[in-house]
């Protein structure tokens, strides 16, 4: 069981206080979603969970251990650049599988990848494609059939759907809800970059908004013991549609009030 | 092999005006000076009458170019990952690659003949120096420059030391350290010339030498056209493997 805690982290780049105090506590399994205008510091967040940058002060920790450097513990989807264009799809995912699984023989891995890739609903022509020639979607399908394939008890992803169309980004989000929740035990805990709220209310279990920078938690709402709604409820819940009005101003009154810093 | 010729037609009609051009101004107008620029009519029985010649230049010219050129690549393109991807020995050696690359290889052949057991390690030498530095300048470049992003990713999956090296490092830096190749080819052209100037007995380079101290053009043209059509011959083939290793970053 995977717990994560943040506490009191702040980091700068250089000069620049990029995020002030932030502190949270994530159970193992949850569903977090980071939400926040642009420029705040969500992926600046995201790469320090990743353990891709280090705290400037303060600590993460996941089960009390302090994360030093980026591994499988916590995988990753990019908005782009996640899979390496020289290699095709296939090859994309068995070098991922090769380091998490040392053992698995190359047919093994070779077969495993082309499962991941039916998985994510992609034909097995897909295996043998460079990234090049494949759509923005169904490039992510594969990241994400990747970040799956090593099976990592945290998966980070920084506005993976980010760069799709409307129709498209709906099949992903259900994708990745459906892969998620199908795990009963050893749920993955996920955080998960959005910009858009609506994203955030269908997928979250865990909300979390980040105001403008230097960044701290202005907002924090759980949807624990509480009844979700889905895409298609979701509207006609008065409820949370009461929670998207109220995210929705929170967001904006803090461009408004810190908009000298854009 | 008609749609090569087809796809070519543009390389053919300028190979041709460059042709007539040449004719024009030689042998039908004598515009430049006969005795250095021998016309066609001079230029092309050169060619049949040395053929053998010629051929058996190309062969021992090989010899020397493949392994200085082999040899350049492998280590131009290993020291140079190895100076590339580790920041304290990049900013300690640089200064040293640009002092040593700005040294014009001719200038060594002295050093080479003396250093050397024979004229043809010497050789192979001369060119293997026209050929390493640019190779290395571009490597050590072409890691640096990496988007780093390839990296990140790499260290997210935990992807070890000598993988990373050879499927993540190498294939990121593979567009820019194939352009530094095709330099380093050209330049290894140029100095087997000087390479063969001394101790040759055959060879591209000694037939054009060995033919302009007898003041012989026509043959030193000859010896150039020869010279040249190999390697555009082998610059294609180089462009095909590279297309092939680059076909991931060309767009349709
Ligand atoms: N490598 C970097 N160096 C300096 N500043 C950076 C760097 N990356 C991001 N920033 C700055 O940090 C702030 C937060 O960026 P980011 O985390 O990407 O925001 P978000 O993902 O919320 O859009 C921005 O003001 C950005 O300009
Ligand atoms: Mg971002």
């Amino acid at each position: 069981m995977l717990e994560v805690s943040v506490n009191h982290v702040s980091f700068s780049y250089d000069k620049d206080l990029i995020l002030a105090d932030i502190n949270m506590k994530v159970e193992a399994g949850a569903f977090v979603c980071l939400l926040g205008q642009s420029g705040c510091g969500k992926s600046t967040f995201l790469r320090l969970l990743a353990g891709l940058e280090r705290p400037s002060s303060g600590d993460i920790l996941v089960d009390d251990a302090p994360v030093m450097k980026a591994g499988l513990q916590r995988g990753v989807v990019f908005q782009d650049y996640g899979l390496f264009p020289w290699m095709s799809a296939g090859e994309n995912i068995m070098i991922a599988l090769k380091q998490r699984f040392k053992n698995m023989s190359f047919s093994e891995r070779k077969a495993e990848a082309l499962k991941r890739i039916k998985d994510v609903e992609l034909p097995e022509s897909v295996f043998n494609k460079l990234p090049k020639e494949l759509s923005g979607g169904m490039k992510q399908r594969c990241a994400i059939a990747r970040a799956f394939g090593i099976d990592p008890p945290i998966l980070l992803m920084d506005e993976p759907f980010g760069a799709l169309d409307a129709v498209t980004r709906a099949k992903l989000q259900d994708l990745v809800f459906d892969l998620w929740k199908k795990e009963t035990e050893n749920r993955k805990t996920i955080f998960f970059v959005t910009h858009d709220v609506d994203e955030a209310l269908l997928l979250a279990t865990e909300i979390f908004v980040f105001g403008q920078s230097p960044s701290k938690i202005i907002y924090n709402y759980s949807f624990k013991g509480k009844l979700k709604s889905d895409r298609t409820t979701m509207l006609d819940d008065p409820q949370t549609m009461q929670l998207r009005n109220n995210l929705i101003k929170i967001i904006h009154d803090e461009v408004r009030t810190k908009s000298h810093n854009l | 092999m008609k749609k090569f010729v087809m796809d070519r037609s543009g390389i053919l009609l300028i190979f041709i005006g460059l042709v007539i051009a040449y004719e024009l101004l030689t042998d039908v107008f004598g515009m430049l000076d006969p005795f250095l620029f021998r016309g066609l009519s001079m230029v092309i029985p050169a060619f049949g009458s040395h053929f053998d010649m010629l051929m058996k230049g190309l062969i021992s010219s090989l010899g020397l170019l493949i392994p200085a050129y082999v040899m350049a690549t492998f280590s131009g393109i290993s020291l140079g990952v190895l100076i590339g991807s580790k920041k304290s020995l990049r900013k300690n050696i640089t200064p040293f690659i640009n002092a040593f690359s700005a040294i014009p290889a001719p200038l060594l052949t002295p050093f080479a003949i003396h250093l050397f057991p024979s004229f043809r390690s010497a050789s192979i030498f001369i060119i293997f120096i026209g050929a390493f530095w640019p190779t290395l300048g571009t490597t050590v470049n072409a890691v640096m420059t990496i988007d780093k992003r390839y990296l990140e990713n790499a260290a997210t999956l935990e992807i070890g030391e000598v993988e990373k090296l050879l499927r993540v490092i190498l294939p990121a830096a593979s567009p820019t350290i194939l352009s530094g190749c095709t330099i380093a080819l050209k330049f290894s052209f140029v100095m087997l010339v000087v390479a063969e100037m001394f101790g040759a007995t055959s060879g591209m380079g000694y037939f054009v030498q060995y033919y302009s101290d007898f003041a012989r053009f026509d043959l030193v043209i000859a010896g150039f056209i020869f010279m040249a059509f190999i390697l555009v011959g082998i610059m294609y083939l180089f462009d095909i493997m590279k297309v092939r290793m680059l076909r991931w970053t060309i767009n349709n």
